[in-house]
């Protein structure tokens, strides 16, 4: 870990290799030899700079066009109806549906590394959380807009919630679209929650740096009052750990409760008892496979190569090839019993998957789901931005298709021959999906210009000198002896 | 980059269990004695003795479980690079090696199987129907009727297989479950398990003399592919061994179910086990931190089992397809529906409360408490899972004959155990991240 460079954010100081196998030394998280003030400042100064990047004005412009499509295309479909969209018998469910289990999917990532993977004390997750913990909420409020848009009558939408009313309507609690109702909020709020609670010691960081009136007081009120003190870390470390506890079951249960929308049913091909997990390790490869694509542009544009190292792309990409490992695990086993359930109607929904007119769509998906994620087995390639950049679009891709494959193929060959039909997307669909690519950008860019992408003082908690445990540093081998922590442990009564 | 050869750090206490091997045996040879002599004892009422090969592949189920948990754990310790697992590593090592025991352990299984008093559809007699209640098997070619109700003298399976259209009766099914067919996979299983639990022991144990840190990233370099091996391995044993004791009956999430128990009965014998050592003075390094630690994962997989069962039972029930509802409704007659129920309180409620706070978790008495509770809820599970099949007489256990089977292959288990741990140190002396797990804490 030679720390050649001096600590100063803003000269690009080069980049330190982290990513080596000597099991004996960890590597460090933070690169370029910053401290405490070069990470405060790296962060900060993305938020403080006067003017953003030219390229984030470019992807700004761009998505604001595609917010303003889902717009109009949200428009003409309250103002006309359902009937826009490629729904129709027998595929009720077309592309809003594979579109909300899509966005859902990708939400998966932020909580998974803000809570599980800190339960797990993997410490390098705190260079990814922030960021991938807002990825999380924008994509969950993406997912969130199509069950809302797809009932027809918008206006009464709020009858998904159960509202006491005068007309003593209820939704049907034995629904599991219901289930999914509070599923998917209970998720945003914990989410929200959990990243908010992050945001605040940072909030009160950007306050107190804040170069104008206007950001102090801003910063200031979202800060809510942080000053630092002994009590408030205490609190907040009690509070995060609470949190975290919290929102580990809710990240499998979101995906679980989508997976059961399908699962509940007897259709072939949906009604299949691995679901559950096999959503849940689906749902954390889209989004670790989003995070990634996001992350590699954007540490690159705001220069946070020190904080967003290469060893955490690595190590995202382990994680892609082990879900992705899951996911194929989890095709085959269904493959292999609907062959040994000798049940014709498992075996004709499958191999009509794979080789009926949504053939194309299956081998999509595997190629994109199964394959491409293989390339991370070699360090050279997993290790490299643009492969993985363009491997993890290819697996964004695959996870969609693997939804479009799982509802429209089972829907478009269900046990009534008469009413088989092909199903196609209309316009509407192709623009409004490609408008909540818009929402989801804008929302994103904007937390990159105003929110500290990087969490600040987390980051300072996995500095080396923080665990001397630890064996970051390779000098002090064998000096063990001595060490307050390394005597025998003695057991509590 | 590699560093040095590693060193030893000084302050490692006792770590040989070799003093302890005359009172293991001692106690281990007890064990045999009672548990065999239980086993006669039950043997004298002729009800119990029709139930004795299920039993005893509940009891064989159990160690297995057991041991593959203790595979897993190795290689995905491993595979994650942890520093905290170095002190626990060598005796979950130990209890993996156990997989080369597991083959002679089979045997009955296999001799049960043959004689149809197990899987149905691997008897070897299974066209003669008639005396071992396997009339129904599907390798029997005079039952061919495509989508004929098999086994009319069963009721159970009457209700349930009357919907017709699934074929057990395949050709590819039938030879997939046939004797030489599932014998031959277990057996590739276990030399696989064999292979890879033989691997990570053996050079984990050659670094105890060299040091060298290379081993620990060549292990780290085969646990990826290796896990995906173990994966496939583990839930297509656990359709073999137990889905299959019903051949008409399947559900895709079985084989996480299966894992789950193993992972879980392991957590609590590595508890146990550390426990026992360090009453005898050995392995003291696994403080409180490590036992937290062993807790929590203890308690995420009583969470994770509670997860992927009620998952595969309400995805069932929901369905309410009577080719896959049989199955649960066998577990809700002839008394089993309070061991059902019993298991939602016994194998989730219970230990989730037990479990949920810091404080039982860094206490080895309460904690080894917790442990052999898991352990006794999981056997449950597994009889749950084996005995109300029609071919096991469908009435709630003996514990008599549980209780002599347990203990016979518990002692050759133990005895193993001691046995690959014998000569070798109980910690890792000197792996690359040793200092790491000695300096472990729990914020």
């Amino acid at each position: 870990m030679s720390a050649t460079t001096a600590p100063a954010a803003h000269d690009a100081p080069a980049i330190d290799s982290n990513t080596w196998d000597d099991p004996a030394r960890r590597a460090p998280l933070v690169t370029g030899g910053l401290g405490f003030r070069g990470i405060t400042d790296g962060v900060c100064g993305v938020v403080e700079a006067p003017q953003p990047p030219r390229a984030w004005f470019v992807a700004f412009g761009a998505s604001l066009v595609f917010l303003a499509i889902l717009g109009l295309m949200l428009g003409y479909l309250i103002i006309t109806g359902v009937g826009v969209w490629g729904n129709k018998s027998p595929v009720f469910w077309g592309w809003p549906i594979v579109n909300f289990v899509f966005w859902v999917g990708i939400g998966h990532a932020g909580t998974l590394i803000s809570a599980i993977l800190y339960l797990f004390r993997q410490k390098w997750r705190t260079g990814i959380n922030r960021a991938a913990e807002a990825m999380t909420i924008f994509a969950v409020i993406c997912a969130g807009l199509y069950p809302g848009v797809h009932i027809g009558r918008v206006w009464a939408a709020y009858y998904l919630f159960p509202l006491p009313n005068q007309m003593d309507m209820w939704p049907q609690f034995r629904s599991p679209l219901m289930w999914d109702v509070f599923a998917v909020n209970t998720y945003l709020t914990v989410s929200a929650l959990f990243w908010y609670m992050g945001l605040v010691p940072d909030l009160a960081t950007l306050r107190d740096r804040a170069p104008t009136r206007l950001r102090q007081v801003l910063y200031g009120f979202f800060a809510l009052g942080w000053r630092g003190s002994n009590r408030h870390w205490h609190r907040y470390e009690r509070a995060y750990l609470i949190l975290a506890a919290l929102a580990t079951p809710l990240v499998l249960s979101v995906h679980s409760v989508v997976s059961f929308d399908f699962a509940t049913s007897q259709i072939p091909g949906w009604h299949t008892t691995i679901f559950p997990p096999y959503f849940v390790a689906g749902a954390i490869f889209s989004g670790f496979a989003m995070v990634v694509t996001l992350l590699v542009p954007a540490r690159k544009l705001f220069g946070l190569e020190h904080f967003i190292t290469m060893r955490h792309l690595e190590n995202m990409n382990k994680i892609i090839l082990t879900t992705g490992c899951m996911v194929g695990l989890a095709y085959g086993t269904e493959f292999f019993i609907a062959a040994y359930s000798g049940n014709p109607l498992e075996q004709f929904a499958f191999l009509a998957r794979a080789r009926a007119h949504f053939g194309w769509a299956y081998l999509s998906m595997i190629f994109c789901n199964v394959v491409v994620p293989q390339l991370f087995w070699f360090k050279k390639l997993r290790t490299n931005v643009w492969v993985m950049f363009v491997a993890c679009i290819f697996v964004n891709i695959g996870m969609w298709f693997e939804r479009f494959v799982i509802i429209v193929t089972s829907l478009t060959a269900d046990f009534l021959p008469a009413a088989w039909d092909y199903y196609t997307p209309t316009w509407v669909d192709i623009l409004t999906f490609a408008g909540t690519f818009g929402l989801f950008m804008t929302l994103f860019l904007l937390f990159c210009r105003f929110l500290p992408m990087i969490a600040i003082s987390e980051v300072k908690g996995v500095l080396p000198h923080e665990h001397p445990d630890l064996g970051f540093h390779h000098d002090d081998h064998g000096a063990g002896a001595g060490h307050g922590h390394a005597k025998p442990a003695e057991v509590t009564p | 980059m590699a560093s040095a050869t590693m060193t030893a750090p000084a302050q490692l206490g006792a770590r040989r269990i070799d003093d302890l091997l005359p009172r293991i045996n001692r106690g281990v040879q007890m064990a045999f004695v009672v548990g065999a002599l239980l086993t006669l004892l039950s043997f004298v009422v002729p009800a119990f003795r029709e139930r004795v090969w299920a039993t005893y592949l509940a009891a064989f189920t159990f160690y297995l479980g057991i041991t593959l948990g203790g595979l897993f754990f190795v290689v995905l310790q491993h595979l994650v690079r942890a520093g905290w697992s170095v002190v626990v590593r060598r005796v979950a090592e130990g209890i993996a090696l156990n997989t080369k025991l597991l083959p002679v352990l089979f045997i009955p299984v296999a001799v049960g199987t043959y004689q149809g008093h197990l899987h149905p559809a691997a008897a070897a007699h299974a066209d003669h129907g008639g005396g071992h209640g396997a009339a129904h098997a599907p390798a029997d070619p005079g039952h061919a009727a495509p989508g004929g109700a098999p086994a009319p003298a069963d009721p159970a399976h009457g209700a349930g297989h009357g919907g017709g259209h699934h074929a057990p009766h395949a050709p590819l099914k039938a030879k997939w479950l046939s004797f030489p067919w599932f014998l031959g996979r277990m057996l590739l299983f276990f030399a696989i398990w064999y292979g890879i639990a033989s691997y990570f022991y053996g050079s984990s144990v050659a670094q105890d003399q060299d040091g060298d840190p290379a081993r620990t990233s060549r292990m780290t370099w085969w646990a990826a592919p290796l896990m995906i091996v173990f994966a496939l391995t583990c839930s297509l044993a656990g359709f073999d061994l137990l889905m299959a004791l019903d051949p008409y009956w399947y559900s895709t999430m079985f084989g996480v179910y299966f894992f789950a128990g193993c992972f879980l009965s392991f957590m609590a014998t590595l508890i146990i086990a550390f426990y026992v050592l360090r009453r005898h003075g050995l392995a003291w390094e696994v403080g409180p931190e490590h036992y937290h630690d062993m807790g929590k994962f203890m308690f995420a997989f009583v969470v994770f089992w509670a997860y992927i069962a009620y998952s595969q039972f309400m995805l069932i029930w929901y369905g309410n397809i009577p080719e896959e509802t049989v199955w649960y409704l066998r577990r809700m007659e002839h008394g089993w529906l309070l061991v059902s129920a019993w298991l939602i309180v016994g194998h989730f409620v219970i230990p989730f409360l037990a479990l949920l706070s810091r404080f039982p978790k860094r206490r080895p008495e309460l904690l080894v408490a917790g442990s052999a509770w898991v352990l006794f809820v999981h056997y449950i599970d597994l009889q749950w899972l084996i005995l109300p099949q029609p071919e096991a007489a469908r009435a709630v256990p003996v514990p008599l004959l549980d209780l002599g089977l347990l203990l016979v292959l518990g002692a050759v288990y133990v005895r193993s155990t001691a046995a690959n741990l014998t000569g070798v140190s109980l910690i890792p002396e000197r792996d690359p991240r040793l200092r790491d797990s000695l300096a472990h804490e729990n914020f």
